[in-house]
């Protein structure tokens, strides 16, 4: 693991010839990204790229569940129950998870919008569950959150200009009007949208139009590091591969760092340098992208691959289903022992009891089940 | 839901209690009083009296707090007092004239729903249709004509014409059904139409949202005929904000049958309050005002009810 | 090739809108045999919805209207028929399960009065046996405790449970063909395997025929006998499941298999984009090919004639002038 992929991940480089854009504007681009080459350096320096950049450890989030007059607390929805992960600069980490699984809530967790019950976020060397509102202020200028619903996170009766310059001109880091211009339009161009569309209003784009716009309007801000939630999720197929190569573009482009949220694990897969796999609030395996699909150790990651359909039937067809039954406990009243066993097939008596923790089976693979540690 | 109903009753109380005290004090800061009201028909009768003494005989010259607890703790007992002008009990008008009311005003619901929800539906169903555009604009007619305008046209030309007029006598429905219906027909039916104006287009339009949900599709390819759709499937999902509707009516059904009342010759309560808040006849409007407080929180409560009846997702809370 | 049971002929289905014609369907033909699993594969915009809901005529009018074509279902036109006729195919004879289940079944009736509905309308069940049939059916479809679930809402369902119970629905009774729009969309996807699952099961144990229409090609590599794709209202390319993701001839068919990331392979596989948006359709030419304004290929031909599908091998029909060109592409594929 930790090697960090400084090359472009697909076989063949991302460039402006897939970006839907006339000749004029990739020769800007295209000399824009020449111009861009000085960001990398951090990134060429081995020693800053093996630091994490971020460490959450034993992450919580406790919500209240309220009844009655008086909203007396009756019992607690375990979103997020016990998360530790690193993160290191310039890398991607994958969280797939199911719908009720918490992976969202950590990346609002990270972002503090929402205050967790308990645990540690570092990021960069701070301490983001303790910071004062000035503090947190400042911080979020370097950690941008994109969300997936492209037509709800922008506000309608803005133009495109003013949602890019909000998050810069709330920060004072905005500039003049002319700079102001120059960087909305320079940010356009990034995520591969004509700047002469800065005066329109959202409702005149497409669904992948708009998600360009809101990781424009991310950018803005100068981010190193971005959480995406589920930002494909809504596109269409030949869109979604689009913004997928457009992450990886800016990534390699500006030494970013993601956070990628997803239900769909082949694509999360993709755009990610190791993936954590999330059940009912708890991280059930977290390795790198390929160890992950080669040897998936807890059986909820083999059902989840298995799940996932593969588009080419000689190799869908070959290959083993492993159907869950049932549904999702209720993260209110997550079952006893490890969170997994009302669905496993493996489990025992052992499962049903303890909780297994969540340790490195060697090689930089986590994974929290009792039957990986005994077969290991 | 019994327990919800049972809360929501004694959550009554202290909203009834709040009633009690506002009506109370309104009444007497309103100027004009009943003693002011009381001297001048002495007067007019030819009889000099004194203040003091009408303020004696009217229970009046007694501090307004010890009036207020006289009067409050007689509700407990059943008793709501004397009216002012009318040798006899609050209760025993109330009890007399109330059922006049509330049969006039349950009639004109019935007739009203019954015009308005087949006519809504089938508006909705037969969409841009000729016939719908003929009950819109029929409808926009009732909503936009005075009700007192038609009743005096319902009674003038029958009369004119066929020397008919309604009975002008009122007959208890259980003592003779017929000649009760006789008298209520002809303004429930009056009520209704005003009533069904509105209602009528307020279904038609939640119907049209209705028929336009996945679900509704679902039974189109289920193979389920139109009339079982628009019955049973749309009605239902489009009933909530039609029983809000009604249940907002009913409020007003009391206090809108005055007009009904006085041009139909009817011994309803309506015409009653009016007449008593003329008089300043303070034991009688307080105690016809707590009786249609009672009135109107009972039928909020009922609607709630059926809410969760109607749709099983509601949450009494 | 067993026995056609459903032929739609040249079907063109358009809405209209602010005075703008949009060709949802145009000109679409295509045969459904016994027991076959057809898998139409499109993305938003691209009229594979519209022609579902064309089969058992459930387009909104206004805005949308069937303009021609013939749609023969056992010889007899769909679209020819008296809304009575129409009613006792509906839900017996071709049924129909929907996108999102759980705005799809009636918030206010009970799972088993909603699939006893069906049973009583087409099998003449009284409300008894169709409620114990019912309870049968969900059995069928592995939900637990059928008895008390049968008088649930949908609300007291989950998203899988509910897409089963409208699977139940749609096959209680037995019907001869089964059109599932876009089954799995909202569901997670171990959810969303489970429900294939159940659906190919009942669909093999009673030999209904299905067309399935999805975005997702990774759905219909498992399942489907044939596989159309569609673009801007037109099917573009048609064949196995073979033909379509390992020989694909269609610029389109290509960009799109190459636009799915595959878990199967390294992740230095790249991903292929397709450039631009997909059209709007009502701005599409009459006679020009759909796919031109997005397609590296598109020459002066394209953008003036209409490519009609073409056999490119056994089974397997491509409508694009320049798919000789693609060749080089489609032996990139893995």
């Amino acid at each position: 693991m930790s090697k960090v992929r400084i090359q472009p991940r697909s076989d063949k480089p991302v460039t402006t010839a897939d970006l839907p854009i006339d000749n004029k504007m990739k020769e800007m681009l295209d000399q824009r990204i020449q111009q861009q080459e000085p960001v990398r350096h951090d990134l060429d320096q081995p020693v800053m790229r093996n630091l994490p950049l971020l460490t959450v450890s034993g992450l919580k989030m406790h919500f209240p569940v309220r009844k009655g007059l008086f909203g007396r607390q009756v019992g607690s929805v375990k979103a997020v129950d016990g998360v530790s992960f690193q993160i290191k600069k310039g890398e991607t980490l994958g969280i797939v998870g199911e719908s009720g699984s918490g992976k969202s809530t950590v990346g609002n967790c990270i972002m503090r919008n929402c205050q967790p019950t308990a645990g540690k976020i570092n990021y960069n060397g701070r301490e983001i569950t303790a910071m004062t509102k000035a503090e947190l202020r400042q911080l979020r200028q370097e950690l941008q959150m994109i969300t997936q619903n492209p037509y709800a996170s922008l506000n309608p009766r803005m133009t495109v200009h003013e949602i890019i310059m909000e998050g810069p001109q709330i920060h004072h880091t905005a500039g003049d009007e002319a700079q102001q211009l120059e960087t909305s339009a320079q940010m356009l161009e990034l995520v591969g949208l004509n700047p002469s569309f800065s005066n329109r209003y959202p409702h005149e784009f497409s669904g992948g139009q708009r998600q360009r716009i809101s990781i424009a309007r991310a950018l803005a801000m100068n981010p190193a590091f971005i959480v995406c939630d589920e930002i494909v999720s809504a596109l269409d197929v030949s869109i979604q591969a689009q913004i997928v190569g457009l992450m990886m573009k800016l990534q390699e482009e500006l030494g970013l760092t993601y956070i990628f949220i997803g239900h769909d694990l082949s694509v999360v897969r993709h755009l990610s340098n190791n993936v954590a796999v999330m059940y009912l609030g708890k991280l059930m395996e977290l390795t790198s992208s390929d160890e992950l699909y080669e040897h998936p150790l807890h059986p909820y990651t083999q059902a989840l691959i298995s799940a996932a359909p593969i588009p080419n039937p000689t190799v869908d067809r070959a290959r083993e289903r492993i159907l869950l039954r049932g549904d999702l406990p209720s993260p209110i009243n997550p079952p006893k022992g490890c969170n997994f066993c009302t669905r496993c097939k493996y489990a025992n008596q052992r499962c049903r009891e303890e909780d297994p923790p969540f340790i490195d089976v060697g090689n930089n693979h986590f994974v929290a089940c009792h039957q990986v540690k005994g077969g290991a | 839901m019994a327990k919800y109903a049972l809360k929501r009753v004694l959550l009554l109380i202290p909203t009834l209690l709040l009633v009690c005290v506002i009506v109370f004090v309104l009444l007497r800061t309103v100027p004009g009083s009943a003693v002011d009201y009381m001297i001048y028909q002495f007067q007019t009768a030819g009889v000099t009296v004194d203040q003091a003494q009408v303020e004696h005989m009217l229970g009046m010259d007694k501090p307004a707090v010890v009036q207020f607890f006289d009067w409050f703790t007689g509700i407990f007992q059943g008793d709501l007092g004397e009216s002012l002008f009318q040798a006899e009990g609050v209760w025993d008008i109330i009890s007399r004239q109330l059922p006049v009311t509330l049969e006039l005003g349950i009639l004109t619901l019935l007739f009203s729903n019954m015009i308005s929800i087949p006519l809504g539906i089938f508006c909705a169903a037969r969409q841009d249709s000729v016939s719908d555009y003929l009950i819109r604009i029929i409808s926009v007619l009732l909503l936009s004509l005075p009700v007192f305008w038609i009743a005096t046209i319902v009674l003038v030309y029958p009369a004119v014409w066929f020397g008919y007029a309604p009975p002008m006598t009122y007959v208890p429905f259980f003592t003779n059904p017929a000649e009760n219906m006789k008298m209520f027909l002809v303004p429930a039916l009056l009520g209704a139409f005003t009533q069904a104006g509105m209602q009528l287009r307020t279904i038609r339009t939640m119907t049209l949202e209705t028929m336009r949900q996945d679900y509704i599709r679902t039974c189109w390819a289920k193979g389920v005929g139109e009339t079982q759709i628009l019955f049973i499937h749309a009605l239902r999902n489009s009933m909530i904000p039609i029983i809000t509707m009604i249940g907002g009516s009913v409020a007003g059904l009391v206090g809108g049958s005055v007009i009904l009342e006085t041009m139909f010759n009817m011994p309803g309560i309506g015409a009653q309050v009016v007449a008593a808040l003329d008089m300043r006849d303070y034991p009688l409007v307080q105690g016809c005002v707590l009786v249609f407080s009672i009135f109107v929180m009972v039928v909020n409560l009922i609607v709630d009810l059926t809410y969760k009846w109607i749709d099983p997702r509601v949450e009494l809370e | 090739m067993a026995e056609t049971i459903l032929e739609i002929q040249h079907l063109k289905t358009y809405f209209y809108n602010n005075g703008k014609e949009l060709r949802a369907s145009d000109d679409l033909s295509y045969e459904v045999h016994k027991g076959e699993c057809v898998a139409i594969i499109g993305e938003s915009g691209s009229g594979k919805t519209v022609e579902a809901l064309s089969i058992l005529r459930l387009i909104p009018y206004p805005p949308g209207l069937i303009m021609g074509g013939r749609i023969l279902f056992h010889g007899q036109d769909l679209l020819a028929m008296s809304d009575e006729e129409l009613k006792q195919i509906r839900g017996s004879k071709i049924s129909m399960i929907f996108q999102e289940a759980s705005t799809a079944l009636n918030p206010v009736m009970t799972i088993g009065k909603q699939i006893a509905e069906s049973l009583r309308i087409h099998k003449g069940m009284k409300k008894k046996e169709a409620l114990d049939k019912a309870v049968e059916l969900l059995a069928r479809v592995d939900i637990p405790n059928p008895e008390q679930r049968v008088k649930q809402y949908p609300h007291e369902f989950s998203g899988g449970m509910q897409q089963r119970a409208m699977i139940a629905m749609a096959m209680s009774c037995s019907p001869e063909l089964l059109i599932a729009d876009e089954p799995t969309t909202a569901l997670d996807v171990t959810v969303q395997a489970q429900v294939l699952e159940q659906l190919n099961l009942l669909r093999q144990e009673s030999d209904t025929a299905l067309i399935i229409i999805t975005h997702n090609l990774g759905v219909v590599a498992r399942y489907a006998d044939t596989v159309k794709i569609m673009y801007g209202g037109k099917i573009v390319e048609s064949g196995t499941p073979y033909d379509i993701f390992e020989r694909p001839h269609h610029p389109y068919t290509i960009g799109l298999v190459r636009a799915v990331p595959r878990l199967d392979l390294p992740r230095s596989h790249g991903l292929h984009t397709i450039p631009g948006e997909p059209p709007d359709m009502s701005q599409i030419p009459e006679n020009s090919c759909a796919f031109a304004g997005r397609c590296k290929y598109a020459g002066e031909r394209c953008r003036t004639a209409r490519p009609a599908l073409e056999p490119v091998g056994e089974g397997h029909f491509c409508a694009c002038f320049h798919m000789d060109q693609t060749k080089e592409e489609r032996e990139a594929l893995v």
